[in-house]
Formats: C-alpha cells, structure tokens, sequence
C-alpha cells in the first residue's frame, strides 16, 4: 500500500469568510422566500381566475398586527446597525444596549406572529391557503429565530472581546443576515398581508 | 506580476447571473402575460405596479434571483474576491503565491453536460425517471467535482493531491460504479430478452455472457492494455446495452404465457411492462 507523505499546507487566511459566507446564505434564504411566495402568488391567481374568494369563508386575516411587526423589525434594522457602528468605534456599551434592543424586537416580532394566528382561524388542512401562508409564515420566524441565535453569538463574542474597531467581521455577519430576514418579511407583508 | 483587476470573477459571475435573470424574468413576463402588448410590457418592467406579470412563479423567481445575485455580486465586488492584491495582503507577502494548475483529465463537465440534457429531454417528455436520475447524477457530479476541487489545492504537490483525492473518491466511486453497471445490464439486457423469442433469448443471453467472460480474459490476460482503451471499449458496451434496451422497449414485449397454479389451460397475456415511458 502505497502512503503518501503530504507536505504542510499553507497556512490560508482567507478574507472575510464568515461575511461572506453569510451573504450567500443570505440570498439563499431569500430564494428559498421567493420561491415559496412564487407558488403562493400562483396558486392564489389560479383560484380568483375561477371567481372565487381567495381566503376560505370566515377566515380574516387582519392588517393592524403585520403592520406592527413589520414596523418593529424595521426599527431593528436600525438598532442592529447601531451595534455594527458602535463596535467599529469601540463604544461597547451602546453595542450591548443595540444588541439587547434587537434581541427584545425579535422576541416581540415572534410574540406577535403567534397572536396573529391565533386571530386569523385558519385551518392548516382546509386548503392550499392554510398550507401556504403557515408555511411561509413559519419558515420566517425560523428564520427570525436564527438570525436571533447570531446576533446573540456575536454578542456573546463581542462581550469576550474578540471584535473591535479592526475586526468586527462577525458583527456585520449577522446585521446582513437580519436586514435580509426584515426584507423577506416586507415581502411576505406586501404579498400576503396586504394584498389579501 | 500579478495585477488587480477591477472586475473580479465571481462579481462577473453573478452580476451576469443578475442581468440573465432580469431578461429572462421581463421575457417569461410579456410572453406569459395577456392582454395588450403595451400591458404585457409595462406590467413586467414595473414589479406588476402597471399591469400584469403573466406566470406568477416564473416571474417571481426571476425577479428574486436577479435581486440574490445582485446582491452577491455587491458583496464579492466588495470585498475584492480572488484579487490578488488582497489575497497577498492577508498572506502577508509582496505578490500573491502561485496557484499550481490542475493536472489530469476532467470528465464532470461533459457529464454535468449530458445529466443536464437528460434533465431537459425527461422534462420536455414528461419522464419522470429521467429526469429524477439526471438530478441524482447531477448531485453526485456536484460532490465529486468539489472533493476533486478541494484537492487539487490541497498541498503545492499535484502528485500528493491526486493521491489524496483517489483516497477519498475510491471507496465511494467502485462500489457505486459497481451498482450503476449491474443495473444497466440488468436493466438494458433484461428488455432485450423480454422482447426477443424465447430460443433468441436464450441464445442473446449465453453470447452476451461469452463475450463478456471474453473480454474479461483478455484484459486479465494483458494488463499493459491501456487505461483509455479500457474505458473505451466499457463506453461502447455500456452504450450498445443501453440503446438495445431502448430499442426493444419501444419495440415492446412479446406474448408470454401464464400457468395458472392449478393447471389449467395457459393463458396467453401480456407481461406486465415495467415503465419505459412516461
């Protein structure tokens, strides 16, 4: 059996991986977002061309709640850009209060979201309406959830020190992946929520 | 020396990703719109604002990817990807190091190739086994073509990389290999054998393992024998199966009998034909 000797590779330090690998995660959540909004448009074409009601009898889906969502995480885009900007100045402590306020208008966005369904009263086995728009109302707040889960890792990094005016790769990392997740929910709002 | 350029390859990619899909996405707009053209042309350029979009998947997706793929390409064209000034400042060096070029003969592209033409005959046939075996070929050509990626830069030495990419792909490629060629066989010989007579078939048969057993010998019998002869002559069987099994597919199956369990008169039937088609 023949080995092989193999030489040391070359140490790589390859520039901004973690950004930009977020980014094409990014635009891969997205496409998985159009795409499901795609058949959403689709289906919902196929049955008013019939001349019926999209949304099944009885079912209401009010604006007052996506529009307050939808305004929260626009204010997180805000905040979390804040903590960007405040970790490239080293101002710590406006970072860690931008990185809790984000984190608190996630929780309140989720929070919503729940309270929504309940007031809608849509059976998830009564039509391709309930499947669709569970479905992708679901997958968004998964994706709410993770972009949760990295902003709150890179808080946690950013409090033992390992990001700062020179290396904040991680912290922009996860403002890009949150300001993607906020605009597949402006979709979501504009085509599900508003033109019902 | 190697110079910046202002473009990198991967913005190029996807930038031109970005513009293919915004054709495509106003072209699949107007063509499956209705109504008057000026409509049919206004609704696609203005996101649906003017009139309508036609297919609402279809335009969708487009509109989609050419937004992910713009973004990409900002993205990349930002942070300077494959340049080669910034790849020798993170290495901290003057000029960024030699990249060895890839030696040996590369097979995936012509294969992505025919998996993607199988994919696009199963869809416009409406073949569903095709078009479920192009993707199946399509994934394992992805996952070859990126260990075979990674190893080609694995070390500065070519002759440990190949040695480090069979040590990978040797294990995965002779028991799949293995599988595929036994189902081909199986498959392809099988349909011949149910469309010939049944004296025709039994002679197919004890030829067709003749000659296999032959060849065998003869490669066993001359291992200075080329590799590329080899391969080769394994193409042309593999092919020469493949379009008989075709051939007597549409040619159909012959009238076989069937004994009842109690013996009583045969009836003469068709076999029930395994999916060729549709």
């Amino acid at each position: 059996m023949t080995t092989h000797l193999l030489p040391p590779a070359p140490p790589v330090e390859r520039p901004r991986v973690l950004l930009v690998a977020t980014s094409f995660a990014a635009a891969a959540s997205f496409m998985l977002f159009v795409a499901a909004l795609g058949v959403y448009l689709l289906a919902r074409t196929e049955v008013i061309a019939t001349g019926s009601a999209w949304l099944p009898q009885g079912v209401v889906i009010p604006l007052p709640q996506p529009n307050t969502i939808f305004m929260t995480l626009l204010l997180s885009v805000v905040t979390i850009q804040w903590a960007v900007n405040a970790i490239a100045h080293n101002d710590r402590q406006n970072a860690f209060l931008a990185f809790g306020l984000t984190l608190a208008m996630g929780a309140a966005s989720i929070v919503m979201t729940t309270y929504l369904w309940t007031l809608m009263k849509l059976d998830v086995a009564g039509g391709v309406q309930g499947v669709l728009i569970y479905t992708i109302t679901a997958g968004h707040m998964i994706m709410l959830i993770v972009a949760m889960v990295f902003v709150a890792l890179m808080a946690l990094r950013a409090l033992g020190g390992q990001f700062d005016s020179r290396q904040h790769d991680g912290v922009t990392a996860a403002a890009i992946y949150w300001h993607t997740m906020v605009f597949v929910y402006a979709l979501i709002w504009i085509i599900i929520y508003v033109t019902k | 020396m190697l110079t910046t350029r202002m473009f990198t390859p991967a913005f190029k990619f996807f930038a031109g990703l970005c513009v293919f899909a915004v054709v495509a996405g106003v072209a699949v707009g107007i063509t499956s719109g209705e109504g008057a053209l000026v409509d049919r042309v206004l609704g696609p350029i203005s996101l649906g604002w003017k009139g309508g979009v036609g297919n609402h998947f279809a335009y969708t997706f487009f509109v989609g990817l050419a937004a992910a793929s713009g973004f990409l390409a900002g993205i990349l064209i930002a942070f300077r990807d494959a340049d080669p000034a910034a790849q020798a400042q993170v290495v901290h060096t003057e000029s960024a190091p030699v990249v060895p070029a890839p030696v040996g003969v590369n097979y995936l592209p012509a294969l992505t190739a025919l998996a993607t033409v199988f994919f696009l005959i199963g869809l416009a046939t409406g073949t569903r086994w095709m078009t479920i075996s192009a993707i199946a070929v399509a994934v394992c050509i992805a996952f070859v073509w990126t260990l075979r990626t990674w190893a080609e830069h694995a070390t500065g030495d070519a002759g440990a990389n190949i040695g480090l990419y069979h040590r990978f792909i040797d294990p995965l490629r002779v028991p799949v290999i293995s599988i595929v060629t036994v189902a081909i066989i199986a498959i392809g010989l099988s349909r011949v054998l149910l469309t010939v007579s049944k004296t025709a078939s039994v002679w197919i048969f004890g030829l067709v393992a003749l000659l296999f057993f032959l060849v065998c010998v003869l490669l066993a019998l001359k291992p200075q024998v080329s590799k590329v002869l080899t391969t080769v002559l394994v193409i042309l069987a593999a092919i020469a199966i493949i379009a008989a099994g075709i051939a007597a597919a549409l040619a159909g199956e012959r009238e076989i009998e069937h004994h009842s369990s109690e013996g009583a008169a045969a009836v003469a039937s068709s076999a029930p034909s395994i999916g060729v088609g549709a």
